[in-house]
């Protein structure tokens, strides 16, 4: 094939794949005032922002971790308020998350409300709840006796968020500045949208979460 | 013609033709998508129709009976609008349901509401006794058992819907999260809805409606091009 047609046939095999290239944003409390803050859009014409109040839109996920072990602690989930369910005390913290699945699943309170799961991520254990139902529910975690240190780390209920772009061709420092028409409340629903972004060289997405933690994700697009 | 002007020229067709390849979302109940199979996938599109279907067609209710368990000994009756045709026994389904269709488009009173018909809606025998209201506005239509150990359901065309739709970005395919799509929610009547939605850069696409009184359709077409 000629030169231009293979490069008109590329374009159009990566204009049609729309395969995007997604960057988590790590950092996105504040407003943006960095020239590494965000994303680089590497001369996109559109990105894409993903806001991840849930893990998955049906249920409210918690994950549990211990980020000091105990073995002699005693560990406690509290689910809506109800009847603090104690967890068994295992060797290892891979034990003692096992053990924690097989009491909140017996548990006649606790699996009316979550189903638990071990998973191992990044070479963590974690104990991973699972709403039955919808709406949020609540969880509290406690430590007694010992030194263990047990955290639960809920979806957020909610969140508010506002886009910020950072133009290209302007001598560094350049400002960020707010996104037109770019403040959005993100239920728990979550947020998927994409924004035409020519022009600019980063974009940034500040983020508050409500009532746990949330994840913010930036793709920049080829076409369209 | 060479390679290059074949595959450009199938594809300028393509493109002009819109011919829609359409697909039906299996499930139709009120909940949030979860799993990274909900939906329909969207082949890497561009944009995509959906539908909302309330009515299988706007001008008339129709409703769908059948049944899920047969005897011939068993009495049925076809309450439309509070007014009762009972259906005489055959021996099989498809005998049935087209004594049914004769009996109701004979009734004074129910004929007058809908007009019946003995379909064959899930293979070549007739296995559907179909109703379609002969006026616009919704009629209501019940069904029961007299006697013996027949079951007969009526699936009737929902009188509206309420919901959103949902998408699965590409490319996180470690961590597949569905995520609402902005300004998606629709409020359908019996008029039904369809409509296009830029949906490039999502992997799969996620109806979520509640149905209010029957039941009711989601179904997307994906297109080429714009």
């Amino acid at each position: 094939m000629s030169g231009i047609f293979t490069l008109l046939n590329k374009l159009g095999i990566l204009a049609a794949a729309r395969r995007l290239e997604w960057t988590e944003q790590t950092s996105f409390t504040v407003k943006p005032g960095s020239d590494i803050d965000g994303v680089t859009l590497g001369s996109a014409l559109f990105a894409t922002v993903h806001v991840q109040v849930r893990e998955q839109p049906a249920y409210r996920t918690t994950r549990i971790t211990f980020s000091a072990f105990d073995g002699v602690s005693g560990y406690t989930v509290t689910l809506d308020g109800g009847t603090p369910v104690a967890l068994a005390d295992g060797a290892t913290i891979e034990a003692t998350v096992n053990d924690a699945v097989q009491t909140l699943n017996d548990n006649v309170n606790s699996n009316l409300i979550i189903a638990a799961s071990a998973e191992q991520r990044n070479g963590v254990w974690t104990l991973v709840l699972r709403g039955l139902a919808e709406p949020d529910y609540t969880c509290v975690v406690a430590t007694s006796g010992g030194t263990g240190v047990i955290t639960a780390d809920l979806d957020a209920t909610g969140a508010t968020i506002s886009i910020f772009t950072q133009p290209s061709g302007i001598a560094k420092p350049s400002a960020w500045g707010a996104f037109p028409n770019g403040a959005f409340t993100v239920t728990r629903d979550n947020f998927f949208e994409r924004f035409r972004t020519a022009g600019m060289g980063r974009v940034y997405v500040q983020a508050a979460f409500i009532g746990g933690s949330g994840r913010v994700f930036c793709a920049p697009a080829i076409e369209e | 013609m060479s390679g290059i002007f074949a595959l450009l020229n199938k594809l300028g067709i393509l493109s002009a033709a819109r011919r829609l390849d359409w697909r039906e979302q299996a499930s139709t109940a009120d909940v949030a998508p979860s799993s990274e199979t909900d939906g329909v996938p969207l082949e890497q599109t561009l944009f995509a129709q959906f539908e909302v279907l309330c009515r299988e067609q706007p001008a008339y209710r129709t409703t769908r009976i059948t049944f899920s368990s047969f005897d011939a000994a068993s009495d049925y009756d076809v309450i439309v609008n509070g007014n009762t045709v009972a259906i005489v026994d055959g021996l099989n389904i498809a005998a049935t349901i087209q004594a049914a269709a004769n009996a109701i488009n004979a009734d004074g009173t129910v004929g007058a509401i809908v007009a019946a018909s003995a379909e064959a809606r899930n293979g070549a025998t007739l296995d559907t006794l179909v109703l379609r209201g002969l006026a616009e506005a919704d009629y209501t239509c019940t069904v029961a058992t007299t006697s013996g150990t027949g079951v007969i359901t009526a699936d009737l065309d929902a009188t509206g819907a309420v919901g959103k739709f949902f998408s699965l970005p590409s490319g996180l395919n470690s961590e597949p999260i569905w995520a609402v799509i902005p300004d998606s929610e629709f409020t359908v009547t019996t008029a039904n809805v369809r409509d296009r939605m830029r949906v490039a850069g999502a992997e799969r696409i996620y109806g979520r409606f509640a149905f209010t009184g029957g039941s009711g359709r989601i179904r997307f077409g994906l297109g080429i091009e714009e």
